[in-house]
């Protein structure tokens, strides 16, 4: 399963005095297995751009094909799409509305028109994925749950169509270090058991360094940069122009560079900047020996 | 997107009408409904016409912004027009079978016609000169008189002020559980009329429980800003009558004289 | 009204609120503030972090009247949070910023929203004017008053939401997660103008899930199951980084940095929990080790 887009463009109130292209010829593909992040302020057209990658949206101009599938096309059943494209809301506990929580993660599979025996096994393996016991949670109802469980029952909602492209806008928001963590691993998790692509869509630079092959960069409608994280956050000029900003230990080590103390190679994470300080600091010590 | 739909057709501009106090703006389109009534002839209705068209050139109101207000009526009108010409007696001009038209009947069909396109258009020069927010006001200050007799008026003219604010974020919210649905294969817009009306659970039970979140969280947020009814309370905006408030009074009332002497006298 | 003048801004003394109240604390358990006391200075910046559940929110809306204890006092600027005929005056000293800023403007239109508070408090028309010009542009939006709130960022609007408060005069700012909802660049404006507030002279208590935005504050309170876990300033809080994580809590980058290179044999001293502090102090350890480097006859 591969993604490619090929100049898509969305327009909001076409013809309207304030029609503005939320989408302005984006072309990309995606590889089978990639992990990509996407990043850019509010407005940036990313929430639109995910929205045309299952359908949800009918782009203005431009196609989109999911393997084979051209799901931009005229006479595509929309099931079809769905079930090889999940997509995670913002927020997305605010949509369950079930009595029990297995209910409410049924309903997607159930839509797909599933047999019974195959919706209770999806349900089960989709709330085992994203941590939640069947035996003490699928009888309770959503809404008694903390907010980081409901998110989770939300996710596993998605997760329970199987799709072979699992889209996620910011599923961390809002919460607390714990849990934002715990999703993130979850989503780890998911990708190494499900394979398939994942989308990230992260206000989070650190989240989306650590955990993207690839990293798109959105302002204005276009994508505006497309690369490693590497590639991406060694600008961060750039980035901090149009809104956004790098991780914190690339922003520490940038601080370090201008004034003196280079790396002269890429630091993402805490890792990468422990151990290019305990070089640089301890190696001079031991010469000085 | 679904945000961008105007909310009561207010047109922004910044006319003498639009400047009107709203209570006068109110009070001045009722009295403009009951003129409709009096007039009984087509002279009366000249008389409307030549004065909604200055008022409409001094609101800088486009026609065709204005005329689009009718459209959603346009179905009542011919209704009615059918229904007045086709069931008047009197000097038969045209019949087919059951069916007969008269004199009197396309006289009776156009003038009701006319009568709803005329209060239509001054109504909707109401909501399009007025941000609803003043309309607000205006609504408010008018039914002061009646507090006396135990109307909430402060608290309903609150209640409107907020469900204003709040259509945008209700519509987006709508909108974004609808999106967030349809992603889980939810299908709104196929099968028979049960299916449809069931397939609006997982729609609708969201959309209130975020609605009774919107209102607790709001109710918290105005009781922390001191919040407590309308006693003692100011107005940032109080409304004043101004010289232009007078005016308008006294080209109200050359109309209604005119619109009178015509239904007298001639 | 009983009135005592008090030197603290905030005294909580013992207070106990049972059940849970709103949507996270709704499953946590029994009390959801459980025999807290705190003490808060005139001017000071206190940060209040911890997991979902842990009472911060329930704790912040006692301050200001919107809960009231079950047991223990809250006194806020000499007023009695129990006294009915004080209220008025703990909610005008005590203004609130929510986490959801859709969830919190009145008003269709900017101006209106802030004019709000001050209406309710009733202030005259000229006067409320004038603290709608100071206040929105203390957070830099007085160019947008005239707009509907709906067509705004989620950071603008949250700086309505502040400029509202400030309309009021507060002595106290309490926001309650209020960069949560915000992308990056709008959690850096709020975070500058809560900034700014404390700078003249604003009572700021700020609830947050992300330490590096408690870095600046006097100090830092830690909740936990409807107790204070720990309290101190940044320095002292951040030194003791065993007994944060075992809270659920992430270290700041500096401190969590710091940590690792004391494990790989480098000798940093405490305290440093500012990235801008630890690069400083990284650079001299650096010119140090070049120095010695080109002199080694030393």
């Amino acid at each position: 399963m591969s993604i490619r887009v090929e100049n898509l463009t969305h327009i909001y109130n076409k013809g309207l005095a304030y029609e503005t292209k939320a989408v302005d010829d984006v072309s990309f593909t995606v590889a089978d297995g990639e992990f990509i992040g996407i990043i850019g302020h509010t407005g940036s057209g990313k929430s639109t751009l995910i929205q045309h990658l299952n359908g949800i949206l009918k782009p203005e101009s431009g196609s989109i094909f999911i393997g084979d599938a051209e799901i931009t096309a005229k006479k595509i059943k929309m099931n079809e799409i769905r079930k090889r494209v999940g997509l995670v809301f913002q927020y997305p506990e605010y949509q369950l509305f079930e009595e029990t929580v297995s209910k409410d993660i049924a309903f997607g599979p159930k839509n797909l028109g599933l047999s019974e025996e195959e919706i209770d096994e999806r349900v089960r393996e989709a709330m085992q994925m994203v941590g939640l016991d069947f035996a003490t949670y699928a009888g309770r109802s959503p809404f008694e749950l903390s907010g980081g469980q409901k998110r989770r029952v939300a996710i596993a909602g998605v997760i329970a169509m199987r799709p072979e492209v699992l889209i996620l806008d910011e599923p961390t928001a809002g919460l607390d270090p714990k849990s934002h963590e715990d999703i993130l691993n979850m989503v780890k998790s998911i990708r190494h058991r499900a394979g398939g692509i994942v989308i990230l869509v992260s206000h989070n630079m650190g989240d989306v360094a650590e955990m993207a092959d690839r990293v798109f960069v959105m302002d204005g409608g276009k994508l505006a940069r497309v690369g490693t994280p590497a590639e991406v956050f060694a600008d961060e000029a750039f980035l901090k122009r149009i809104g956004l900003g790098v991780p914190p230990a690339a922003r520490m080590a940038n601080d370090l560079a201008a004034r003196g103390l280079a790396s002269g190679r890429v630091i993402l994470n805490i890792d990468e900047m422990t151990d290019f300080l305990a070089d640089t600091l301890s190696g001079a010590r031991e010469s000085k020996s | 997107m679904i945000r961008d739909i105007t909310l009561g057709q207010y047109y922004p501009e910044h006319s003498r009408i639009h400047r009107l106090d709203p209570r006068l703006k109110i009070i001045v389109t009722l009295v403009y409904i009951v003129s409709l009534f009096l007039v009984k002839d087509f002279i009366g209705y000249g008389i409307v016409l030549v004065t909604v068209g200055i008022i409409t050139a001094i609101s800088k109101v486009p026609l065709k912004f204005m005329l689009r207000g009718l459209k959603p009526i346009v179905l009542i009108i011919v209704f009615t027009f059918t229904l007045n010409m086709l069931m008047t007696q009197g000097t038969i001009l045209w019949e087919w079978g059951f069916l007969k038209i008269t004199k009197e009947g396309l006289y009776n069909a156009v003038f009701m016609a006319l009568r709803l396109v005329f209060l239509i258009i001054g109504s909707s020069l109401l909501t399009l000169t007025t941000k609803p927010i003043k309309l607000t006001d205006g609504i408010e200050s008018l039914l002061k008189p009646f507090k006396r007799f135990g109307m909430p008026t402060h608290e309903l003219a609150m209640m409107m002020t907020i469900a204003l604010r709040f259509i945008p974020t209700l519509l987006e919210e709508t909108d974004k559980i609808m999106k967030a649905q349809q992603a889980r294969g939810a299908d709104f817009e196929t099968g028979s009329i049960l299916r449809r009306a069931k397939a609006l659970v997982p729609l609708l039970v969201p959309l209130f429980v975020g609605a009774f979140r919107i209102a607790q969280e709001l109710a918290m947020a105005m009781e922390s800003r001191c919040y407590r009814g309308g006693e003692g309370r100011t107005k940032l905006n109080a409304l004043k009558f101004r010289g232009r408030d007078a005016l308008a009074i006294v080209f109200t009332a050359i109309y209604m004289a005119a619109i009178m002497a015509e239904r007298i006298f001639i | 009204m009983n009135f005592v003048k008090d030197d603290k801004m905030i005294r909580i003394e013992d207070l106990v609120f049972e059940y849970g109240w709103d949507e996270e604390e709704a499953a946590a358990p029994v009390n959801a503030v459980d025999h807290v006391s705190l003490e808060v200075e005139r001017g000071s910046f206190t940060a209040v972090i911890g997991r979902n559940g842990s009472g911060k929110s329930t704790l912040a809306k006692n301050i200001n009247a919107l809960l009231l204890p079950a047991s223990g006092r809250v006194i806020v600027d000499g007023f009695d949070t129990l006294d009915d005929a004080a209220l008025w005056e703990i909610r005008q000293r005590v203004g609130m910023v929510f986490q959801n800023p859709d969830n919190q403007l009145v008003s269709a239109v900017v101006e209106d929203d802030v004019a709000f508070g001050p209406e309710n408090l009733g202030v005259a028309p000229d006067e409320i004017r004038e603290r709608i010009r100071f206040s929105l542009t203390a957070v830099d939006m007085y160019a947008h008053r005239k707009m509907a709130p709906h067509l705004l960022s989620g950071g603008q609007k949250q700086r309505v939401a502040i400029a509202g408060v400030i309309a009021m005069k507060p002595e106290i700012i309490i926001f309650d997660e209020p960069t949560a909802m915000l992308d990056p660049e709008g959690r850096a404006e709020v975070m500058g103008i809560i900034e700014r507030l404390h700078e003249e002279n604003i009572t700021v208590v700020l609830i947050t899930h992300f330490m590096e935005e408690t870095l600046n504050s006097d100090r830092i309170v830690i909740m936990d199951r409807g107790r204070i876990a720990m309290e101190g300033t940044p320095a002292e809080i951040f030194s003791r980084t065993a007994e944060i994580e075992a809270l659920d809590l992430k270290l700041p980058f500096a401190v969590e940095l710091t940590a690792r290179l004391k494990e790989r044999g480098i000798d940093i001293p405490a305290g440093l929990i500012t990235e801008r502090a630890l690069s400083e102090h990284l650079l001299t350890l650096w010119k140090g080790n070049e120095t010695s480097d080109l002199c080694p006859s030393e």
